[in-house]
């Protein structure tokens, strides 16, 4: 991986990177890469990708949700910036 | 009073019949942890608000001192997975473990260190300092779940919960001398579980014995409708009426031949194998060709995870929030500043393997690669009861010995396949080396079958120590 791929990836990832850093994830994804890689030469004919059925997302109706509010005042207190009822986020638009 | 040496049935025996009291027990934790964790440091925190009035008979496990690895939720706690992202979140509800240990009145003590987000081998990346052995200071406890390996074999509580996604629980069971269970993927509950990676993390107990971790099973092991991937008891059962005789070991031999490896390990894996057959077991070597492929499965399916559930530390929902000039900005100073060096490398990694263009080469060959190790998993259960590996392919080593990310990865090398394929896996104390560090073995049992591993985990412990 060259040093703009690096780059590309840490902004995909929302990370910033220092030059330092980036030569270092180069070097780390060289051994990495040239580790897992390894499974490339591995022949899996034609095996079912599912045939572990509890690998698949399991949904739920809604109609066990939680009783409406229970949990309202603890999940805003955990978030940085509240503003009574509200969370205060950066503009998007 | 020895935690080391009480069984937790022990302590209940001895509190109803009221030779020990409830007090004497968190004092005797507390002196303990006073004694010996300023240098070690098992713990992150040492909570001081265990109720005054604790009913002995409510379960097995009332009155009892115990510790939470620091990425399951106890309400009004802090719990921040050993990183600084998370360093001031408190707990919003309680993890389901954590209900079901306060319906038997357990004590919980304190809350204990791990890697950074629970990814290490050796809990050198928590962002509140490492753990040190308790046999040997100068060496790691293992990890991620180094503080409840740690805090159990100091004697410092009687148990303790951890988690495990690739070896987390046992490998650091092995280093320090203590039993690790990681029970079955969807037989213990996870809701209140700091996710990791959601396909294989399972929350499992670090204990003195297999008869204590039988005991914690018993407690954490139940079906819960808030986790969608705990399994209903119907589903359990129908895993059980498998094969009864619990007399044939499986060694996949060829498997054991990995780069790395310490002789000493494999020498001691051999004798001690060599006493089960002398306790009556059958020993069968087993051939599992794609078993070798594992941790490279492993090493993408994991990173995957990790970048997708890791996301949701934005800095508007919980957890450290920097500003930034826009929203991508702050996002991106609050996971810089918030995630540890391996927390980082592996959000990068698990971001490259899902791209385009890399996506069918690494993340879709390793599920299809991952479906072929559960199914020879699978089938060699048919006709073995048990497998059998050393839990890691060294003793605890040094601080600092091993600073590339590979050397650390291949410490799990022996426990990850069963986070692939889903298998209840338990390490327990196998004799030490020259210098006192101990050796762990390894087995696992078919999916749902906890109680062979502990009938043949106490087998173990009898035919050691012959």
């Amino acid at each position: 991986m060259n040093s703009d791929e690096i780059r590309a990836l840490a902004d995909l990832a929302r990370l910033e990177l220092s030059d330092e850093d980036v030569s270092n994830y180069q070097k780390d994804f060289e051994g990495i890469l040239g580790y897992i890689s390894a499974i490339n030469s591995v022949q899996v004919d034609s095996y079912d990708d599912h045939v572990r059925g509890d690998t698949v997302n399991r949904m739920r109706d809604d109609e066990e949700a939680y009783e409406s509010g229970i949990f309202t005042e603890d999940l805003l207190n955990a978030t940085p910036h509240r503003e009574g009822q509200y969370v205060r986020v950066d503009k998007i638009l | 009073m020895d935690f080391r040496t009480t069984t937790i049935r022990e302590l209940h025996e001895q509190l109803v019949s009221g030779t020990v009291t409830p007090e004497s027990l968190l004092t005797e934790s507390r002196l303990v942890i006073h004694q010996r964790d300023a240098s070690i440091h098992a713990f992150i925190e040492v909570f001081n608000d265990q109720q005054e009035t604790v009913d002995v008979t409510a379960g097995v496990l009332a009155g009892i001192p115990m510790a939470v690895k620091d990425n399951i939720l106890y309400k009004g706690h802090i719990a921040s997975a050993a990183s600084k992202i998370l360093e001031n979140y408190q707990a919003s509800y309680d993890a389901t473990v954590v209900e079901l240990l306060q319906q038997q009145h357990a004590v919980i003590v304190g809350r204990l260190n791990m890697d950074d987000s629970a990814m290490g081998t050796s809990t050198e990346s928590s962002y509140y300092g490492i753990t040190r052995n308790p046999i040997d200071e100068t060496r790691v406890p293992g990890g991620s779940s180094g503080g409840p390996a740690a805090a159990v074999a100091a004697g410092m509580v009687s148990y303790a919960l951890g988690s495990d996604t690739g070896g987390s629980i046992r490998q650091p069971a092995a280093c320090c001398g203590v039993v690790g269970l990681k029970p079955t993927y969807g037989s213990v509950s996870r809701n209140g579980l700091i996710a990791m990676s959601s396909s294989l993390d399972v929350i499992g107990p670090i204990t003195n014995s297999v008869e204590d971790a039988e005991t914690i099973f018993n407690v954490i092991g139940t079906y819960d409708p808030r986790d969608n991937t705990s399994v209903s008891y119907d589903v359990r059962k129908q895993y059980q009426t498998k094969n009864t005789n619990t007399k044939v070991i499986g060694i996949p031999r060829s498997f054991l031949e990995v780069d790395g490896l310490d002789p000493e390990v494999l020498e001691n894996f051999n004798s001690s194998i060599r006493k089960m057959e002398v306790a009556g077991y059958t020993i069968v070597d087993i051939d599992l060709p794609n078993l070798k492929h594992s941790l490279a499965v492993y090493y993408i399916l994991q990173p995957a995870e990790v970048s997708s559930n890791l996301a949701r530390y934005d800095g508007v929902r919980y957890g450290l929030s920097l500003k930034g000039e826009d929203l991508i900005d702050s996002y991106k100073k609050t996971k810089t500043a918030g995630f540890g060096r391996e927390v980082q490398r592996r959000i990068m990694l698990g971001t490259y393997v899902l791209s385009s263009g890399y996506h069918d080469e690494y993340y879709y060959k390793a599920r299809q690669l991952r479906a072929k190790i559960t199914e020879e998993i699978r089938e060699v259960f048919e006709t073995v009861d048990i497998i059998a590996t050393p839990t890691a392919p060294n003793v605890a080593f040094p601080f600092g010995a091993k600073k590339d990310p590979i050397s650390l990865y291949l410490e799990d090398v022996f426990t990850v396949p069963y986070n692939l394929t889903g298998n209840p896996a338990i390490s327990i104390p196998s004799g030490t080396n020259s210098e006192g560090m101990p050796f762990g073995m390894h087995f696992t049992a078919p999916m749902f079958c906890e109680d062979k591993l502990f009938e043949v985990g106490k087998d173990f412990e009898r035919a050691i120590l012959e």
